[in-house]
């Protein structure tokens, strides 16, 4: 391989694998939410957003330190996710699925609405965690921020990990997700695990909109296209399994990457959801679901 | 998505086909009278409208509502009666319209038959698509007409040498009858009232007939349904290619009355617009689809005034409708219609049987 098809091959990679990182956390934003609910959650994208607006004014409008902007913001959006279920979700009137599905785009619209109210229609722009002194690696461009992308992701799905499989409430929050009727009958409080899943989604976002938007841009609607990759990460890696998401995440982005390098960018949306449609049809319970009792 | 085990008493079985001969070609059953009044009436007061309409702009809002409540009766086929959602039906509409527009416009075809042609694509695509989308359930489905979606939106913004790119396709002829043109906004009313009246009448007797008690049985367990005969899946992909053809129609009406079409207009966006409309209306009832067309064409056009918080007023109006009255607004006008006319009937007590429907399938914990 001559040495320019190395560099090409191995930036593709590295950007491939930064966006695929906050698909990620999206995909196991929709995931956990789906665990508790059986819902897709159209306002996770959202979330992104309000992650990096939230951080923009702890930062630069009242002079925070990033260490303490950092999980305050994080506080913030996770607060506004229980909110999304306290007050838009629980007082439906409806179980049905299409209309609280249709509730959470509803929430989102609003949450756009009152974003542009509060941060205005313009961009912004989030400074990096750190200074940007870009580096090479393998003879890809590199700035910090792809590795501090990474790395949170990486330092977020372990602390999810740990969570789930070492506290009591990480372990209620399974035993709801695989049976709501029995969880409950061994004492579980499932509606205050359901709050807390979107608590915990709202964090998600809220770290992937941190990471992402000094790359990105930062906007009240950066979430949306950027959620929907999320949700379709999830669907790919199969829905509800949370190592499908991160799989599904990565997968997605670097094959994103691959695709706009290589063959072309116009129509990388194309490709990707091409894609996700092809896979859907071989394996419509995704790469890694199983044919559950709701899919 | 519906829990096989709901119990049997919930699936409906579909007629037998002995039920005369006249349910033998659902699109063409004569309607029943009780919708046949209705339609009339609503025939009747949109003829009379224009007496009391002012403006070109009151026409304007009115043909827009026209060309969506066709694409909501198709879209209510598929998801008020079948149970299965869609977000790509904007895909199908702008298919429609760019079908139209090109062929017109590129190829100097006669706009009707431009219309047919699209219509017959659209028809083809939507049978291609459906055929794998419809086998996948809840979220899958969702994603996959959502994806959908977006392709057909990235391919009309980029092959811009044959769909004019992002900034749209101009110079649309109008549709003309006879040497009478239907290029103002008087004289599409008409045409696009005429239209969404008409196709009202196959929707209806589809609803009424064998097939259409199957869909609903879809709707309500497809197992179930399976179990009692009902081809589920040449049914769904049959019921799919009929809205996504509603669909490309009202496209095709839109791009010909404009004389522009442009990309934005068809993004996944349009698609919720039309799944909102049916969900405000009311699934599951064909007038429930006029007023869900009527009060999110209107409305957002009332708010124009507030452009920029259309999104905060418009979201929050919805999330409203859609925690307080799932079941849209069409069960509460019945409700004030019936004890408008009734003297005082109570309500409620001689609801279509439809209406407890919403109970009991789709069921979300906790």
């Amino acid at each position: 391989m001559p040495p320019d098809a190395i560099n090409a091959l191995a930036q593709y990679t590295l950007s491939g694998l930064t966006t695929g990182s906050v698909y990620a956390l999206l995909a196991l934003g929709y995931s956990l939410i789906f665990n508790a609910t059986g819902i897709v959650n159209f306002t996770q994208g959202d979330f992104l957003s309000l992650g990096g607006l939230v951080l923009y004014s702890l930062l630069v409008s009242q002079g925070l330190p990033i260490f303490a902007a950092f999980p305050a913001t994080i506080l913030l959006v996770a607060l506004a996710g229980a909110l999304v279920e306290r007050v838009c979700l629980r007082p439906a009137r409806s179980r049905q699925m299409i209309i609280l599905i249709f509730i959470t785009m509803a929430a989102s619209t609003l949450m756009r609405g009152l974003m542009k109210q509060g941060w205005g229609k313009l961009p912004l722009a989030l400074p990096p965690l750190s200074p940007e002194v870009p580096f090479r690696l393998l003879g890809a461009v590199l700035t910090p921020q792809n590795l501090w992308v990474m790395g949170m992701t990486l330092c977020g799905i372990a602390a999810l990990a740990w969570f789930f499989r070492a506290t009591v409430t990480g372990k209620a929050m399974r035993a709801a997700a695989a049976d709501p009727r029995t969880a409950r009958l061994m004492g579980v409080e499932v509606e205050r695990l359901t709050t807390l899943s979107f608590a915990f989604a709202g964090a998600l976002g809220a770290l992937g909109g941190m990471l992402i938007t000094p790359i990105t841009s930062l906007s009240y609607d950066i979430g949306l296209m950027l959620g929907l990759k999320g949700f379709a990460a999830a669907v790919l890696g199969g829905y509800g399994s949370f190592a499908g998401a991160v799989a599904g995440g990565v997968l997605l982005g670097l094959f994103e990457s691959y695709g706009a390098g290589y063959v072309t960018s116009a129509y990388r949306d194309v490709l990707v959801f091409g894609l996700l449609i092809l896979v859907l049809f071989v394996r419509p319970q995704g790469l890694f679901g199983t044919t559950g009792r709701r899919a | 998505m519906t829990v096989p085990g709901t119990g049997p008493g919930t699936v409906k079985t579909p007629a037998p086909a002995s039920s005369g001969s006249s349910t033998r070609h659902p699109l063409f059953t004569p309607p029943a009278r009780r919708f046949m009044r209705g339609w009339l009436a609503l025939a009747v007061a949109m003829a009379l409208l224009p007496l009391a309409l002012r403006s070109g702009y009151q026409f304007t809002v009115l043909n827009v509502v026209a060309v969506n409540l066709i694409v909501v009766t198709g879209l209510n086929l598929l998801m008020g009666y079948a149970g299965q959602i869609s977000y790509g039906h904007a895909a199908f509409f702008g298919m429609g319209a760019y079908g139209s527009a090109i062929l017109s416009t590129t190829h100097g075809v006669d706009p009707w038959l431009a219309m047919g042609v699209s219509a017959c694509g659209v028809a083809v695509a939507a049978a291609a698509v459906g055929v794998p989308t419809l086998r996948l359930k809840g979220n899958y489905l969702v994603m996959a007409t959502l994806g959908f979606n977006l392709i057909v939106d990235v391919i009309l913004v980029q092959w811009s040498d044959v769909t004019g790119g992002s900034s749209g396709f101009v110079g649309v002829p109008p549709l003309s009858v006879a040497g009478i043109s239907f290029d103002t906004d008087r004289s599409f009313y008409w045409l696009a009232w005429g239209v969404a009246l008409l196709l009202l009448i196959p929707a209806r007797n589809l609803v009424h007939s064998p097939v259409g008690r199957a869909l609903r049985a879809i709707h309500d367990s497809e197992p179930g349904a399976e179990a009692c005969g009902v081809p589920t899946a040449s049914y769904k992909v049959q019921v799919f290619v009929l809205s996504a053809v509603f669909a490309s129609l009202a496209g095709s009406l839109h791009a010909h009355y404009l004389g522009i079409v442009a990309p934005k207009t068809f993004d996944i966006f349009k698609s919720v617009e039309f799944v909102t409309m049916c969900l405000i209306g009311g699934m599951g009832s064909l007038w429930g689809g006029l007023a869900g067309a009527l009060l999110l064409t209107v409305l957002p056009q009332m708010l124009g005034v507030f452009e920029e918080h259309h999104d905060l007023i418009f979201g929050a109006i919805l999330l409203v409708m859609l925690i307080f009255m799932p079941r849209g607004v069409s069960p509460w006008l019945r409700d004030l219609l019936k004890k408008g006319l009734g003297g005082g009937k109570r309500p409620g007590v001689s609801r279509d049987s439809r209406d407890s429907r919403d109970r009991g399938d789709g069921e979300v914990r906790p």
